[in-house]
């Protein structure tokens, strides 16, 4: 096994879908339309585990096209460091723009969310000379999931993620905490690794799932797979293994700092809090005092250790 | 920082703050921040001040509704008002007015 350093990783191509796209997180369905019926989507070779049929009864359908952007205007209600601007109109629809190249001087994608949340436009600069719609382009990809996933019962949060016997261990930590280092040891151990860095929790009729995502740590799993959530634990590197219950009243904000939520609207920030409340009733939240070996899976999962050495 | 000498002046929370009580901690989560800090928990004396910002009221107001509530000194409410005051000034969490004449 090898674990790469984080941006190491096997070179990715990128495929095009000619006038529709359909995309799949978790639950979550999201449609990229052409109105043309011609215009390119590409996406990198990592997101086509997410492609689902586009007859898919989809949450969010966004009309799609390269263009010139015709940016809003009017006062910023939020920004994020230059990267993309948004403006929320009195109708409760957004606009919001995203900028890329050196110093995000470049402004790429223009994204207008109707104010039923339900549809879109997406306009994308004319930069490139495909002339495609980058559909997983960064921040945007991403950007529009977890907005989506606070408005359908779901949450994104810096976690990897191991199903085993199909039940899900949810390993969460911020950059350098070891997900992936659990990941790896969790694979090693007979378990499927649907996502090293970044995992989708849903609760949906009282059930919590886990789910992976194409955005991957340096152990590079990314699957749309998912499982019922059986163990949440937060990782925290210790000379000896043991695992601390938490109450839930701390596993809620614990699990909250750790999100990749926004926190840009009222109701996204409650319904956020709703899913980790249903969660934390519902499934049992430690943090992890662990040492990079099988032992500490074991002691996660219950499962015996394997002679496995360390790390 | 908010005065505590001058009980005339009205108070109201701002909307950048989403308040939940969520499995028995009252939260308080910064909207549109990007700090280290996205979220606060209240007392519930404070989480009963922030229900009360909704609307202006004074150091006075505030501290009648705490003393009435906890039977405390209304003295005593007063300097636990101010310093709510002064800890949400320090979010910018509350907005101030003079009263209306």
């Amino acid at each position: 096994m090898t674990i790469l350093p984080r941006g190491v990783g096997f070179a990715t191509s990128k495929v095009t879908y000619r006038g529709a796209l359909t995309l799949r997180f978790g639950h979550l369905v999201i449609a990229f339309r052409a109105p043309d019926g011609e215009t390119p989507f590409s996406i990198e070779e990592t997101h086509i585990p997410f492609v689902v049929p586009d007859d898919t009864p989809a949450d969010f359908e966004l009309t799609c096209r390269v263009a010139p952007l015709d940016l809003p205007t009017g006062p910023i209600t939020s920004s994020a460091g230059g990267s993309w601007d948004l403006r929320r109109g009195s109708d409760g629809g957004e606009d919001i723009v995203f900028r890329g190249g050196r110093d995000f001087g470049t402004d790429v994608w223009h994204l207008r969310i109707d104010p039923s949340f339900r549809t879109g436009t997406l306009t994308e600069a004319p930069i490139l000379p495909d002339r495609t719609v980058r559909a997983d382009g960064y921040p945007l990809l991403e950007y529009i999931v977890t907005r989506l996933l606070a408005r359908h019962d779901g949450v994104l949060i810096h976690a990897s993620t191991a199903i085993v016997d199909g039940a899900a261990y949810v390993f969460v930590g911020h950059s350098g905490a070891g997900k992936s280092t659990m990941a790896a040891i969790a694979e090693e151990a007979g378990a499927r690794i649907p996502t090293d860095d970044r995992t989708i929790l849903t609760i949906r009729s009282g059930q919590p799932f886990a789910w992976g995502t194409p955005w991957h740590g340096s152990l590079i799993r990314k699957s749309p797979d998912g499982a019922a959530l059986k163990r949440l634990y937060l990782l925290e590197k210790a000379p000896a293994d043991r695992c601390e219950p938490l109450p839930s009243s701390r596993a809620v904000k614990e699990l909250f700092v750790r999100l990749i939520q926004p926190r840009l609207h009222p109701t996204e920030v409650h319904d956020t809090l709703a899913v980790l409340e249903g969660i934390v009733e519902r499934v049992p939240v430690a943090i992890l005092y662990f040492r990079p070996t099988s032992a500490a899976f074991a002691l996660a999962t219950g499962r015996e250790a394997q002679s496995t050495p360390s790390l | 920082m908010i005065s505590g000498s001058v009980d005339s002046v009205e108070y109201r929370r701002r909307d950048n703050y989403v308040y939940r009580l969520t499995v028995g901690e009252h939260l308080l989560v910064a909207l549109h921040a990007r700090s280290d800090e996205p979220l606060y928990a209240l007392t519930p004396t404070g989480a009963q001040l922030w229900e009360r910002l909704s609307g202006w009221a004074s150091v006075d107001q505030l501290a009648e509704s705490l003393a009435t509530e906890y039977e405390i000194s209304i003295e005593e409410a007063r300097q636990d008002v101010r310093d709510f005051l002064d800890q949400l000034g320090s979010l910018n969490a509350v907005e101030s007015r003079e009263p209306a004449v």
